[in-house]
Parts: structure tokens; C-alpha cells; sequence
């Protein structure tokens, strides 16, 4: 595989991102997104950083770790797809969940400036939701 | 962008199977599939064009009366090939018209499809698939 300069670098990125987030280093994840990009899921449209804070508090207020693994990726030209594995525990059941999606993004500068999630949001529910208790006989 | 031959002959027998669906020349597109491709989606996992061919038979064909995809985005890199794309389609039940976007991750083998991993959003599908409700008198 030959990449130019530009897909190194835009690829580069996106594991330093990652490994940020492992941490989480958010002052470092947040320097490899644009101040405006704007990021589109099943889940709805986060525009800006401000926003994305608020969705990120949101969500890992609800888990007691999180952790993406990259199981793919391509580079072409300002686009960089990554097929990702998350695994996430969930506070307080401490309920593991497994799921798998994908992110395309543009980058321009290092810097991700749109992206869009596509997952699953019906298999990510069924996994997210508390477990049934025992009906009492 | 600049391709390899490979990569450009990978995107073009991606338009052309686009292109057949559109035209629900099923037959035309099992031609640009390998006998062992394997597909998966979430959970459902289809090893081999007999599969896929039974699949689409009982789940797909009989389901919409009409049905293409439009690509939004396109990327090449090596063997892969990775594609949003947006499905309009028309229920055969009621006429209804539903659309949807995902992504389809595709591994290419002499230019045919060996394995493709497509992320879509189920939910999404099946709110749009279920009868409205009937207005309350």
C-alpha cells in the first residue's frame, strides 16, 4: 500500500486520536478535531466542540470504561474509514457490551472536520439496556 | 486522486453493481460476486453466493417493488473499496416509499466481490417498515 504524504499523516492521526481516547487524554483527542467540525450518527448531529463535550460527558457518565480498537482502515485522498470495535462497561451494573462500527471521516490539516458513525443503534440499545431481573416466584 | 488501474477497476465494478441493482438485474449482480464471498451485516452473516441468493429471495426481492442506491462517497485503497451510499426503495405491501444510508466495506478479489461488511442502521429500517398507525376517530 502507497500512501501520500497527506493519507500518512491524515492515518497517523487517527491512531494518535484513538490512543488519546484510550487514556482518555481529551485535551489531546480534541486537538485532532477541527473547533467546527460537525459529526453525524444514528444517535444525531454534534456540531462544534462545545456540543461534542456535552455528548462526551453524557456518555461517559454512564460507563466505567470504554475502549475502541481499529480493526481496519483505508486513506484516499482527504477521507480516512476506519471499522472500529468498541467495548464498554456500563456503571454502575458494570454490564459488558461489545459492538462494532464504522466512522468515515475528512480531514483537513490533521484535524477531522466531518465525520459520520454508522453502527447499529438497535443491536447497541439491546446491549445497553439493564438486564431483567429474575421474575420473583 | 490517483488511482491504480486495480483501484479504478475496483470502483467501476462497484458503480456497475449499483447500477444492476437499480435495475434489479439480480443476475448481474451475483456475476460480480465470488461463490465463496462472504457478507456479513451486524449479526447475520452470509457465507456464499447461495446464501446471499437465498437471502435476498425471501428477505429482500419480494420485500420492495423498487429499490437503488445512490452513492454519496467513494473510497479505494489496495483491495478495499468503501462506499456511502443512501437505498430508496417502495414496499411492495403498501407502495410505501423508505430510505435509508449505510456503508459497505468491500474486499475485492480480480474484480469481483469476496467479502463485504455493510453497516446500516436496523432501527431505522424497521421504524420505517412498520404500518402507520391508523388516525384515532
Amino acid at each position: 500500500m502507497t500512501y501520500t504524504p497527506t493519507e500518512q499523516a491524515n492515518i497517523d492521526a487517527i491512531h494518535k486520536f484513538m490512543e488519546a481516547e484510550a487514556v482518555p487524554d481529551w485535551d489531546t483527542v480534541y486537538q485532532f478535531i477541527a473547533p467546527d467540525c460537525v459529526n453525524y450518527s444514528p444517535t444525531g448531529v454534534v456540531r462544534g466542540h462545545e456540543e461534542m463535550h456535552r455528548f462526551d460527558a453524557a456518555m461517559f457518565a454512564g460507563l466505567q470504561s470504554w475502549r475502541r480498537t481499529i480493526l481496519d482502515i483505508v486513506a484516499d485522498g482527504d477521507t480516512v474509514v476506519f471499522r472500529w470495535r468498541a467495548e464498554a462497561r456500563l456503571r454502575p451494573s458494570g454490564k459488558q457490551t461489545v459492538w462494532e462500527a464504522l466512522s468515515w471521516v475528512r480531514m483537513k490539516d490533521g484535524q477531522i472536520i466531518e465525520g459520520w458513525k454508522y453502527f447499529d443503534s438497535a443491536e447497541v440499545g439491546r446491549q445497553l439496556r439493564p438486564q431483567k431481573k429474575e421474575a420473583a416466584l | 486522486m490517483t488511482y491504480r488501474p486495480t483501484e479504478r477497476a475496483n470502483i467501476d465494478a462497484v458503480r456497475r453493481m449499483i447500477a444492476l441493482e437499480g435495475e434489479r438485474d439480480w443476475e448481474g449482480v451475483y456475476d460480480l460476486v465470488t461463490e465463496d464471498c462472504v457478507t456479513s451485516m451486524g449479526e447475520l452473516v452470509l457465507h456464499g453466493k447461495a446464501e446471499m441468493r437465498a437471502y435476498d429471495a425471501k428477505y429482500f426481492i419480494p420485500v420492495f417493488s423498487r429499490s437503488a442506491r445512490t452513492i454519496f462517497d467513494i473510497a479505494a485503497d489496495g483491495d478495499a473499496v468503501v462506499f456511502r451510499w443512501r437505498a430508496d426503495a417502495t414496499l411492495a405491501a403498501d407502495g410505501r416509499a423508505v430510505s435509508w444510508e449505510g456503508v459497505s466495506w468491500c474486499r475485492m478479489e480480480r474484480g469481483r466481490f469476496a467479502e463485504g461488511r455493510i453497516y446500516t442502521d436496523s432501527a431505522a429500517i424497521q421504524r420505517q417498515m412498520r404500518p402507520p398507525k391508523e388516525p384515532t376517530p
